[in-house]
């Protein structure tokens, strides 16, 4: 699963700390996001969604 | 524009295990150190001769290294659920790793003949499956921040 969340948190000139804050995570949570190695729950994905004003499927890209 | 605030393992581990603490409840902090400390002390004071303890019946000392035990691990447990879905993923991978190595190092005890039911090998037991979990947690840890 690829994701845009590093992409659109650098849009928004937020850090790694900033992004964890507004969503409760931790900065460790977000890191593991943004790289890849940590598919967030459903509920994380549509708070990240609101957060970044984007659909879900604009957030998260499933590879086929 | 800040693209990487990753710094070294153990400084990211050492302030998260210090953000965790501080969002425990004061019972589940009391709890973790209470537990710690006489868990510690009933295994290592009666070694070490600093105090009678054989005025303490023998049923008595394991039911308060037991009793204490639980209360610790009441409090590591508060601990991981103030985590975030991150780290309980984290604590999840920890358990898994201690479980499989748990079974290989009971499994060699067994083989060389160690008497698990005896008071020495268990606390060993006790103490190497904390030790085990400790270190699984940084390898969780590592592989899950890669």
């Amino acid at each position: 699963m690829r994701n845009r969340v590093k992409e659109l948190r650098l849009e928004r000139d937020w850090t790694q700390q900033e992004l964890g804050a507004r969503l409760g995570m931790s900065r460790q949570a977000i890191i593991a996001i943004e790289n890849g190695r940590f598919d967030p729950s459903l509920r994380l994905a549509i708070r990240l969604s609101r957060l970044f004003k984007k659909r879900v499927e604009e957030l998260f890209l499933l590879e086929e | 524009m800040v693209e990487n605030e990753r710094q070294s393992l153990f400084g990211d581990l050492w302030r998260e295990a210090a953000e965790s603490w501080c969002a425990m409840s004061f019972a589940a902090r009391m709890s973790f150190v209470a537990g710690l400390a006489g868990f510690v002390a009933l295994n290592l004071f009666p070694a070490l001769n600093w105090f009678p303890w054989n005025v303490i019946p023998d049923t008595a000392l394991s039911a308060l290294r037991v009793a204490f035990l639980m209360v610790l691990l009441a409090g590591a447990v508060a601990n991981a659920r103030v985590g975030d879905e991150f780290y309980q993923r984290v604590h999840l991978l920890a358990c898994a790793y201690t479980l499989v190595a748990g079974c290989v190092i009971v499994y060699a005890l067994s083989q060389f003949g160690m008497d698990l039911g005896s008071t020495t090998i268990a606390v060993f037991v006790a103490v190497w499956a904390v030790a085990v979990w400790a270190v699984a947690v940084v390898a969780s840890f590592a592989v899950l921040r890669r």
